[in-house]
């Protein structure tokens, strides 16, 4: 019975030296709130990269705004602090990378119930308005952050543990994300690949529909104040949709959108959004036009946006 | 509280150690131990309905008494009918009244009568239909004279209430179980150890390649109507390795349990979807229920002697009963019926038992003659499967006919798109093959991680335990509940 013990404890060994190293760096700061500042860069550049949904979810659950961002990796360029300035409100930007229509919809109501929000601004692409662009990283990001246990034992934890202890050694921070492609060549593949996985088989999301009006008649009946927005593309981008001759579905997006709120549409062929100055790719847009969005959808003061369809 | 928890996680060591060391090795408080336990066990479920497990294990424990101590034949059966009409009337109430309710006033409507009979909005008791096939089986084995009553009251409740087996089996017998409880249980290290290795294997079915399948198995059974023949193919596909993973891990975790007690439970399943024909699977699926049925339902019903209509009969009942044992539904009555249904060519030309060793032993690859006989048995179990799923049996027949259409022979790239962002479902068929492999290269064994013994290479074991491990971290699917709690 001894050798047994000890043996399962000489077996165990790797695994509790696991989960002390785990609590102690906590790559999600489930356990405790992080004051080493060397920890904090690094779950910044490591945890947060593996996981954007948990990291956001439960630095906002520790430290709720009034105003949220929602949205995917175009809402999430736009930056936070410049919200607090213009709004004099305490922003969080809750937009994550590769984002999708029921992750803003389930992230909202997550964001409702744990503090009363003031303004909420939603930025969709007509590339997320489809039933099935339907994958939702939100539910589990949830159901990790409740639960230390599943989370100590989640890939996610795993890897940023591992990661982060590699950083400290090395002391180099390593990075997690895949090598930047050549400009031209990213180019090239976003049009040709992700876009045509998007509008290939688009679906009129009725269901997402559905939500969306659920969260416009909360926000009426909570006087929050709700935003929605069309962040540009290129308009290499948006000549797609004509190539799959999905017009009369995009124009029934942006109608469906003018409806549920205050709506500014930053997407359509003009000056701005045929430079590719303005992008590093045709979805994502520089920090030029960031701040442009930003004044706009804030202020109301309205240059670059269309505001009816 | 699940397996795969960890509540489990915390609550197994701590009975253990308790077990181990608390108890000195006295039986007495070895056996209290394990029933405190169990109860707190089923407690952690829902304590509102362990008075009705009490009241049951006591109500099996009194009428065996009065059933082994009766005077004349015409009591013992008086007894032994109090036992089953209660048991059953437990079962019948919390089980099947809205299915007996509903399907009474459906029938009536059709002749134009209207009823309504009304529902019960009463929640199912976790393990019920587990726990009283323990109990019946023990009064019946009395009856039969097989055993003598058990007196001690905390001995029996045991017998009913391990915990390993309290909620989905496998579904134990007076005559195995009732002895190893009944005697001194000295630790053994290497019983201990082949536990914990099938604990392991247990957990890496459920968690990697049940929960995963069940992600899209989901997808594809809850919108049907929306996908291609060749994608409902595959639906059809990840059910069956869902329900495998799902019951035969749960069952693993439960044999890996009671064996770091001392206990040793009957084996449920002996690798089912390498079977030759439906006769071979079902001595391989769910094997305590199978062979509950048949020792108490079939045999006694005549069994196969008294001709072929007999027989014939007789094992459409015993599928039957089996298909409703698992759930309210006309879905399992229908899997039951086709069950019976493939089985009959087998039961007529008296070759049901001409498939009683394990395939191709020895040797690496099946003949070919074995491989057809495999994929034609592997295809008829997922054909019904698919009734095991559905909601409802129209939602079964639409779904077959999705499957076969034209669409059947399409490549389903877009449909797969839709179930599966990424890669991650690449893994999953991955994953699967390396399960399939693995299975059929032990299919041999007890377990499918019994080949390692405590002679092979630590280095060897352990990177094997490790890899396992690691495999569960960064493959585990979305938790979902073990399939047969619900029935």
């Amino acid at each position: 019975m001894k050798y047994f013990l000890k043996r399962i404890l000489l077996f165990s060994s790797p695994i509790i030296l696991y989960i002390l190293a785990a609590l102690i760096i906590d790559p999600y700061n489930i356990i405790h709130k992080e004051h080493n500042q060397k920890l904090i860069e690094l779950k910044s550049q490591i945890s947060y990269k593996l996981n954007y949904p948990l990291y956001k979810l439960k630095e906002y659950s520790d430290n709720p705004t009034d105003v949220i961002l929602l949205g995917d990796s175009r809402t999430n360029k736009l930056n936070p602090k410049t919200f607090d300035q213009l709004t004099n409100l305490n922003t969080t930007n809750l937009a994550y990378g590769g984002g999708t229509l029921p992750e803003i919809i389930e992230t909202f109501w997550y964001a409702a119930k744990i503090h009363p929000l003031k303004q909420v601004y939603i930025g969709i692409n007509f590339n997320l308005y489809s039933a099935n662009n339907n994958r939702s990283r939100v539910t589990e990001a949830i159901e990790l952050k409740n639960s230390p246990f599943s989370c100590l034992f989640s890939q996610y934890c795993f890897k940023s543990t591992m990661l982060i202890i590699a950083s400290l050694v090395t002391n180099k921070t390593i990075n997690v994300e895949k090598p930047n492609y050549n400009r031209n060549e990213f180019w090239k593949y976003q049009l040709e690949s992700s876009a045509n996985n998007f509008y290939r088989d688009y679906k009129y999301p009725t269901s997402y529909h559905k939500d969306l009006i659920k969260i416009s008649d909360y926000c009426k009946k909570n006087n929050i104040k709700l935003i929605f927005f069309i962040p540009p593309t290129h308009t290499d981008l948006q000549h797609k949709v004509n190539e799959f001759k999905l017009e009369s579905s995009e124009k029934v997006f942006k109608t469906d959108l003018e409806k549920l709120g205050l709506f500014y549409d930053f997407d359509y062929p003009n000056e701005m959004t045929e430079n590719k100055d303005n992008f590093s790719d045709p979805f994502h847009y520089n920090d030029t036009l960031a701040t442009i969005v930003i004044n706009e959808i804030v202020t109301g003061n309205i240059k670059n946006a269309r505001t009816h369809n | 509280m699940l397996f795969n928890s960890l509540d489990f996680a915390i609550f197994l060591p701590i009975v253990f150690i308790l077990y181990w060391f608390a108890t000195k090795g006295n039986l007495r408080l070895q056996n209290i131990l394990l029933l405190v336990s169990s109860y707190f066990f089923y407690a952690c479920w829902d304590w509102r309905f362990m008075f009705l497990l009490i009241f049951s294990t006591y109500l099996d424990y009194f009428t065996g008494i009065k059933i082994f101590e009766a005077s004349n034949q015409s009591k013992k059966k008086f007894w032994l009918w109090l036992s089953i009409g209660i048991n059953l009337g437990f079962l019948g109430v919390f089980k099947y009244y809205n299915f007996f309710a509903t399907s009474f006033a459906d029938g009536l409507s059709l002749l134009g009568i209207k009823a309504n009979l009304g529902s019960l909005q009463v929640i199912l008791p976790i393990g019920i239909s587990f726990y009283t096939f323990h109990g019946l089986s023990y009064v019946l084995d009395l009856y039969k004279n097989r055993i003598k009553p058990e007196r001690n009251f905390i001995d029996y409740s045991v017998f009913v209430s391990f915990f390993p087996l309290l909620v989905a089996g496998p579904i134990e017998r007076a005559t195995h179980l009732l002895p190893q409880i009944l005697k001194k249980r000295e630790f053994d290290y290497s019983k201990a150890v082949d536990g914990l290795r099938q604990i392991l294997w247990g957990l890496f079915k459920k968690i990697v390649i049940a929960d995963n399948c069940a992600e899209y198995a989901n997808k594809i059974f809850n919108n049907s109507g929306e996908f291609s023949g060749s994608t409902l193919v595959l639906g059809a596909l990840f059910f069956t390795f869902q329900i495998y993973c799902d019951f035969s891990g749960y069952s693993d975790i439960a044999l890996g349990t009671a064996r770091l007690f001392g206990i040793d439970l009957l084996r449920n399943f002996a690798f089912p979807y390498f079977s030759r024909d439906i006769a071979e699977f079902w001595r391989r699926w769910h094997i305590s229920l199978s062979s509950w049925f048949k020792d108490y339902l079939y045999i006694p019903l005549g069994g196969s002697k008294g001709g072929m209509w007999l027989k014939i009969r007789n094992t459409f009942i015993i599928f039957i009963v089996s298909g409703f044992w698992h759930g309210a539904n006309w879905t399992f009555i229908a899997w039951g019926f086709l069950n019976a249904l493939f089985i009959m060519p087998s039961i007529i030309l008296n070759t049901n038992r001409n498939y009683l060793d394990i395939v191709a032993k020895g040797k690496y690859f099946p003949t070919v003659k074995e491989f057809l006989a495999i994929s034609l048995t592997f295809a008829l179990t997922v054909f019904a499967w698919i009734f095991f799923r559905a909601e409802s049996i129209s939602h079964a027949f639409s779904y077959i006919g999705g499957i076969f259409s034209k669409s059947l022979f399409t490549i389903p790239l877009l449909d797969l798109k839709k179930i599966s962002m990424g890669a991650e479902i690449i893994y999953t068929f991955i994953l699967i093959l390396g399960f399939i492999s693995v299975e059929w290269l032990q299919r041999d064994k007890q377990h499918a991680l019994q080949f390692i013994n405590n002679k092979s290479i630590p280095v060897v074991r352990w990177s094997i335990y490790y890899g396992l491990m690691i495999l569960i971290i960064f493959f585990q699917g979305n938790q979902q509940n073990f399939i047969y709690f619900q029935f």
